[in-house]
């Protein structure tokens, strides 16, 4: 019983092992035909505005809304852990720097990642069961070219406008909520957030919302064009692409941490 | 010419054994066989779509089987491919779907594309649905759609994969004497994989029966219907 259970787990791990490596060199492929492509920007400058703009300008209100949240909770929860201790005008400072370095780029990256990443999928995935990029392919033409580029520089293009938008709705809605609950009145907060602001904080959280969108989009690309058959096959695609684009979010996050702010 | 040598292919199990044979210039082949028989597969690997286990693929002496990405893609020039499903692009008008080729690989003017493109949907009986995607399309104006763009770029060979299965007998009809029509009028050397028998007689100058894997036959009509074979002898029965 014990050794079959050994075999079970050691088979698992194995089978874990084996799609990591698959899913590492698809990745660095993907990359490599990204960059292969770059010199095609300008003659798909049409299809990479309107990825902005689908990636962009349509998930706007997701993030506002999102980034609104994550304020208000930021300010609560920074005010209960230190209220006793600090003076209140650190709970705007805190506030800021939390939103700016980690939860303004990684939350929106998450959000974002569930909405596009997955629609990456479902969309390249329904095109390869449909012959779509097969039909591509015989025609000549790249599909990382034609559909993987414009798509992931839509995404690092787009990310970190939408990033910025949320750190200002998170503080700003953070300041609100300090001030109605009565933690601190706006100028103390706004004083508070004002007091430690280092540029760099806020270039290094858009630099790493440059990374997501890139994790996101490929991630997205990846499962969708090796989407097996069938309709299963891409719904399974689109769950693949959220793992694997929140996964890569939270890596890139501890690395690029490391490097911008280590 | 296209020369097909001992090709092989396996997936789980072989699909694919020894298979050669060769399609000369202006000819209408037709590889015929039941479905699962690997015709598909065949017709792929003959496009550099998937790659064999063994053998090669020649056209005009130069094998695609070894041929980096650029080689293929001039050769790709060549081709025009209609597939199974049609697999017109669902995000682009019809009008999109066939200027792609011609938008991707050859530098033309607006105005020159728009002849073109508008040329190709008249031949196949499509003008004035130009401006349609193709979810707004029956089935068998998608299929004249997906022949429209495969002979936009006046290829050299145009491979038909399963051009009538899933149409109604009169749409098939109608996409039948359209692939001879264009046939005879453009004079590409065209290929089909079919299990459809009608159409086999009817446009076909050289037969290729595959099963079991492997090629049993090549030959015209007429002598395939000399054939003895029990699995053969079942196409006329039908």
């Amino acid at each position: 019983m014990l050794l079959l259970l050994q075999a079970e787990v050691i088979s698992l791990f194995k089978n874990f092992l084996l799609s990591f490596v698959y899913i590492l060199s698809d990745l660095f492929y993907t990359t490599y035909e990204f960059f292969v492509s770059f010199k095609y920007v300008r003659k798909y400058f049409k299809e990479i505005i309107s990825q902005i703009e689908h990636i962009g300008a349509n998930s706007l209100l997701l993030v506002i809304f999102t980034s609104s949240f994550v304020g208000m909770v930021a300010t609560v929860q920074t005010a209960y852990q230190i209220r006793e201790y600090v003076p209140v005008i650190y709970i705007g400072s805190g506030v800021a720097k939390a939103i700016m370095i980690e939860l303004g780029p990684v939350i929106t990256g998450l959000v974002v990642a569930g909405r596009i990443s997955s629609g990456i999928a479902a969309e390249l995935g329904s095109m390869a069961i449909t012959e779509q990029i097969d039909a591509l392919r015989v025609m000549g033409i790249s599909p990382y070219r034609f559909l993987v580029m414009p798509r992931v520089i839509g995404g690092i293009v787009s990310l970190p406008l939408l990033t910025a938008i949320g750190i200002a709705v998170a503080i700003f809605s953070g300041m609100l909520v300090a001030n109605f609950t009565g933690i601190a009145n706006y100028l103390v907060f706004s004083r508070g957030a004002k007091m430690f602001f280092l540029p760099k904080d806020l270039f290094g959280g858009l630099l790493k919302a440059a990374f997501f969108g890139y994790a996101l989009t490929i991630s997205g690309s990846i499962t969708g064009l090796s989407s097996e058959r069938g309709a299963e096959g891409v719904g399974k695609a689109t769950t693949k692409a959220v793992v694997l684009s929140s996964i890569l979010i939270l890596m890139l996050d501890y690395i690029l941490g490391i490097i911008i702010f280590g | 010419m296209i020369k097909v040598e001992n090709i092989y292919k396996k997936f789980s199990e072989w699909v694919l054994e020894d298979v050669n044979f060769d399609v000369k210039k202006g000819e209408f082949v037709i590889i015929l066989g039941r479905s699962g028989a690997g015709k598909s597969v065949l017709f792929k690997i003959m496009v550099g779509l998937l790659k064999p286990e063994r053998g090669r693929v020649l056209y005009d002496d130069f094998n695609i089987v070894d041929a980096n990405e650029k080689e293929l893609i001039n050769i790709r020039k060549k081709i025009g491919f209609v597939f199974q499903g049609s697999a017109l692009f669902d995000s682009m008008t019809l009008f999109e779907n066939v200027a792609l080729p011609l938008v991707e690989h050859y530098k033309l003017t607006k105005k020159e594309i728009e002849r073109k493109v508008l040329a190709s949907l008249e031949a196949v009986d499509l003008r004035g649905y130009e401006k349609l995607y193709p979810s707004e399309l029956s089935g068998g104006m998608k299929k004249r759609g997906a022949i429209a763009r495969a002979i936009v770029a006046n290829p050299e060979y145009i491979f038909y994969d399963e051009p009538t299965t899933g149409l109604d007998p009169d749409t098939a009809e109608k996409i039948m004497n359209l692939t001879k029509r264009l046939w005879r009028e453009m004079n590409i050397t065209s290929l089909a994989v079919t299990h459809d028998f009608h159409f086999t007689k009817n446009v076909a100058t050289k037969i290729i029966w595959l099963y079991n894997k492997k090629v049993r036959f090549i030959g015209t009509i007429e002598e395939f219907k000399k054939i003895e074979h029990k699995e053969a002898r079942a196409y006329f029965i039908e």
